[in-house]
């Protein structure tokens, strides 16, 4: 029977970010390299994980934050849950496969992966992510990381998309974690900036 | 000796006129300068006749798919394969005879998309987000775009909101990237890079078009440089591969071979047909003339054809060689005929002119008739062939009449006496086996046509494009592994669709699509690729816009900006009032979605215009041409099934001709030997002709289109031997000379049986069968008269 471990992502501020804004001056060393990837390894031992997650999308232009909350299922390598309950009801699955996305009104769309490149490399991307596959990040993006100090359990990992089509949509990103992942700040390009 | 009748026409006048002929030609081939030779292998194809409205539509878009070139740089290590394909990039980056050249994907090209995608926001919506406009009006846009807001995964970007509220860019964008540019399933974005993956390697994928389109435009160097660099990478790293697919590989293989092969076959002919004529004639002036001769013929005849046709194919350079094993044959008549005769009693040249004339010219004749029914057969490869070999067989005839005609009497030493012996020896063989009689003739001619009727009720008749090119195993190996790596889903087969203007032809692509959609649900097609998805009609895009902007009223307009938080609508209001925007597919496109639409749309040609409708992932293909059916303004494409009936059409045209072709040398054999004399020399080469079918059916050779142009040339060049002994009768110098003619022939079209090219081993193995038979029996015509003949 899996084990089941349950997460909660936190929300930080950007103000409560600022102690890891420096991340991206320290690219991931050599002799740091193992202990990241075991950190990461860890993470990926765990077969599912659950947990909530409030996601901020910051839009500069029009100076507007959209919040949204709800909950998540990571399945290994199997896919994505992203359950989200407010500001209204919406469910997304991604698999290696498709995406499936359940709306309010309850009507369903589904999107082959495979029929789309640029989709597919983000949604590789962000399984890889959320799974901690540190081959897969590795070969994606830049890594930079910088333990935390005096907790070595906790981390910061700063991440910088190589891909010309991703850098498109994510401009980097930001993970903290312990045992498993508690928090995701991804930068959009420009102007605006998911939490 | 035979008595000599003088000639009317005098050896200056002879010689002037030959000057004349061979100056004027000459004059001609340096006008049709610069002399290209062209090795496209598709040109030796015929047009389809179900095509000929969309011929030249078709060909256009042909031609630019024939220009493709992909290659694949594959390692264990990603890394390794990247830096393989962009140390090659950068070497052929520039290179002049290569455009569109495609390689990563660039930034610019996702900012041209994403920028083309705001601007046609309203009028490039797809119809499925248009019908759920209709049916859930303005709640549904505000909904759908704020799933987007507030997903965690979704591609809109949200950078001009105040002007795009709805995110109907971030829609059309999604549609612009599913299938576009990749349009395979199996290509992903790794590292800026198009990648494709199997167990072991990945690959990164290079590609480019020819400039030009055919290796005869100077393109070869551009292969030969992708080559080169190919080599040079895979000696740096042995665990690299190169997976390279297009037709320019495959023509450009067949020219390299062909070249060769030319080289080859000419090499062999020519050193053989020396070595046969030094021996015979026992001095060199015989050989240097026929040589003389023979470029004098081949010169006339790349003369001719480069004016009649512009430039030349390499094929009918192959096919070409021929020319020297028909134009000899004559050389060796004047040649035999001449050292037959004792130094200072014989003949000199004028005098053996007017000997071997008669045979010589009705020779000449029957040829040329063979050759001009080919001219008659619609492809365009065969017509050049037989003006390429008839322009040769003219001059040579006149370098005999006209120049040789003025040599003196040899003084040289006589004919060996050796092959005088062999032709006697072969003329007592073959008096005994054609002089049979009674009962035992009947049983050998029953039992010949039993062998020849089953030999023939074997045979396989039709051409199958795909048994005519057999290319080599490293190609062979590398398209599959491209098809396997990439699997586009490509059948070969496509519709063409045309109309008045390009906005008929979107509109009539748009009905059709309303097939492929019930098609792609019934599963006859796996998916299709058509320009009206992307670019829809001016009357659709139209129509979306009112649907839209119908549907974006007041309330729901402030609805959603206060969803958003938004205070002022001015940026939406001013944006819209910007709109509608229309495109055509001749507008201005985005790099990425232009590189696909290049290959859908073809454009005017002529009066009209065309585009392309690609199904794909068919798993049934004979179920595509019913989809058609009803739609005048569409045809169907599957050129390789097209060109199949085209030519097994042409074949049996080609056979009508032969028929034609036969029954006017009979009316003139006719009229110069009676109906008996007639028969005599026409049973042989009809029997010759039975004979090489029979075989060919014996040997499992389907008889294709080139084995009937093969039956062609047997009646013209082979009726020649039976016409000599007719017209010169018993004697050993006749015996001679026909030996040797067919001797020459055969060595000749012998040699292009061991072609690579499959049309011309068919063809030259129809040729050696039928020649080789018509020799044999035209032993039957020196029988003497008390005995019978078989």
């Amino acid at each position: 029977m899996s084990r089941f471990f349950k997460a909660t992502l936190f929300l930080l501020l950007l103000a409560c970010a600022q102690p890891f804004a420096g991340v991206f001056d320290h690219p991931l060393k050599k002799e740091d390299s193992a202990g990241l990837e075991q950190v990461l390894s860890s993470m990926r031992k765990t077969p599912v994980v659950r947990g909530a997650f409030k996601q901020v999308k910051t839009v500069k232009k029009i100076n507007r934050e959209f919040i949204s909350t709800g909950s998540f299922t990571i399945a290994g390598s199997d896919g994505i849950i992203w359950n989200m309950e407010k500001p209204f009801a919406n469910q997304t699955a991604i698999t290696k496969k498709k995406m499936v996305q359940r709306n309010t009104s309850g009507s369903v769309s589904e999107m082959n992966v495979a029929e789309n490149a640029v989709f597919n490399k983000i949604s590789q991307t962000i399984q890889g992510i959320f799974s901690g596959d540190f081959q897969l990040i590795q070969s994606q993006f830049q890594v930079y990381y910088e333990p935390v100090k005096g907790d070595k359990s906790r981390w910061v990992v700063g991440l910088v998309p190589k891909e010309t089509t991703i850098k498109k949509q994510i401009a980097s990103v930001e993970l903290q974690g312990g045992t498993w992942l508690q928090r995701k700040d991804c930068r959009r390009r420009r102007k605006s900036r998911n939490l | 000796m035979e008595p000599v009748k003088p000639s009317r026409l005098s050896r200056k006048k002879g010689i002037a006129l030959w000057v004349l002929f061979h100056a004027v030609v000459l004059a001609l081939g340096l006008c049709a300068a610069p002399w290209t030779v062209d090795s496209n292998l598709y040109s030796v194809l015929p047009a389809s006749d179900n095509l000929k409205d969309v011929g030249e539509a078709e060909a256009l878009l042909s031609g630019r798919t024939m220009n493709h070139l992909t290659l694949l740089f594959g390692h264990s290590d990603f890394a390794v394969a990247k830096g393989a394909a962009d140390e090659f990039h950068a070497a052929l980056q520039g290179h002049p005879q290569l455009s569109k050249v495609d390689y990563g994907v660039s930034e610019k090209s996702m900012d041209q998309a994403r920028a083309f995608a705001h601007q046609y926001r309203y009028t490039l919506q797809n119809e499925k987000f248009v019908e759920k406009v209709r049916e859930g009006g303005g709640a549904f846009l505000k909904q759908n775009a704020l799933e987007k807001v507030y997903g965690g995964f979704s591609m809109a970007c949200l950078d001009r909101i105040d002007e795009d509220p709805f995110l109907l860019s971030g829609q059309v964008f999604e549609d612009m990237m599913k299938d576009l540019s990749f349009m395979s399933r199996n290509v992903a974005v790794e590292d800026g890079q198009l990648v494709v993956r199997d167990s072991s390697k990945v690959y990164v994928m290079w590609s480019a078009d020819l400039v030009g389109g055919s290796i005869s435009d100077g393109s070869a160097s551009a292969l030969y440089a992708i080559h080169e660099k190919i080599d040079a990478l895979k000696k740096a790293d042995p665990g690299l591969v190169v997976v390279t697919s297009g037709v320019p590989f495959h023509s450009y293989e067949s020219a390299s071979k062909a070249k060769a092969e030319v080289a080859i076959i000419s090499g062999i002919s020519i050193a053989l047909v020396v070595l046969l004529i030094l021996a015979v004639y026992r001095s060199p002036a015989p050989l240097l003339l026929t040589l003389f001769s023979i470029s004098m013929a081949v010169v006339t005849a790349l003369s001719v054809t480069w004016t009649l046709f512009g430039s030349i194919h390499v094929f009918t350079f192959v096919f070409g060689t021929s020319v020297i094993g028909v134009s000899i044959d004559y050389a060796i008549h004047f040649f035999t005929s001449w050292k037959l005769a004792r130094a200072g009693q014989g003949h000199d040249g004028f005098q053996v002119r007017s000997l071997i004339l008669k045979g010589l010219l009705l020779g000449f004749m029957t040829t040329e008739l063979s050759y001009l029914a080919l001219t008659f057969a619609p492809f365009p490869l065969l017509r050049q062939m037989a003006v390429f070999s008839a322009a040769g067989l003219l001059s040579s005839v006149l370098t005999i009449t006209l120049l040789f005609a003025a040599l003196p009497k040899t003084s040289k030493p006589a004919l060996a006496q050796v092959p005088l012996k062999v032709v006697d020896l072969l003329l007592g063989s073959c008096r005994k086996a054609f002089g049979v009689s009674g009962a035992k003739k009947w049983v050998i001619l029953t039992i010949a046509l039993l062998v020849m009727a089953v030999g023939i009720s074997q045979v396989q008749w039709g051409t199958d494009l795909r048994s005519l090119y057999s290319m080599s195993p490293a190609l062979l190996e590398s398209e599959k592994r491209a098809m396997e790596l990439l699997d586009f889903g490509s059948t070969g087969s496509y519709f063409i669709v045309k109309g008045n203007s390009a906005e008929e032809v979107l509109q009539n692509e748009e009905t059709f699509c309303k097939k492929m959609q019930q098609a792609e649900s019934e599963g006859v097609v796996g998916n299709y690729l058509a320009l009206s998805r992307y670019i829809p009609s001016r009357e659709v895009q139209e129509k979306r816009f009112a649907e839209i902007s119908a549907a974006l009223d007041s309330t729901t307009v402030a609805e959603m900006l206060q969803s958003l938080g938004m205070t002022s609508d001015s940026a939406f209001r001013a944006s819209l009032a910007e709109q509608p925007k229309f495109i055509t597919p001749e507008g201005e496109l985005p790099e990425s979605l232009g590189k696909l639409l290049n290959s859908l749309w073809i454009g005017k040609v002529g009066d009209r215009y065309y585009s392309a409708v690609l199904p794909l992932h068919v798993p049934d293909a004979s179920r595509l041409q019913e989809l058609a059916k009803g739609l005048d303004a569409v045809t169907y494409v599957n050129k390789v099934g097209q060109i199949n009936d085209s030519l097994t059409r042409l074949s049996w045209i080609a056979v009508v001709l032969v028929a034609v072709a036969y029954a006017l040398v009979f009316i003139v054999l006719l009229v110069v030997y009676g109906p008996l004399g007639a028969f005599t020399v026409m049973r042989i080469p009809v029997a010759s002709c039975l004979a090489m079918v029979a075989v060919l059916g014996y040997l499992g050779i389907p008889f294709n289109f080139f084995a009937t142009v093969g039956l062609v040339l047997t009646l013209g060049i082979g009726i020649d031997y039976s016409l000599f002994f007719k017209e010169r009768g018993v004697q050993s110098g006749t015996a001679l000379a026909i030996s040797l003619s067919a001797a020459t022939t055969i060595l000749s079209f012998g040699s292009l049986a061991f072609s690579g090219f499959v049309p011309v081993s068919t063809f030259g193995l129809a040729v050696f069968l039928g020649i080789l038979c018509n020799f044999l029996l035209s032993f039957s015509i020196i029988v003497p008269k008390n005995k019978e003949i078989l």
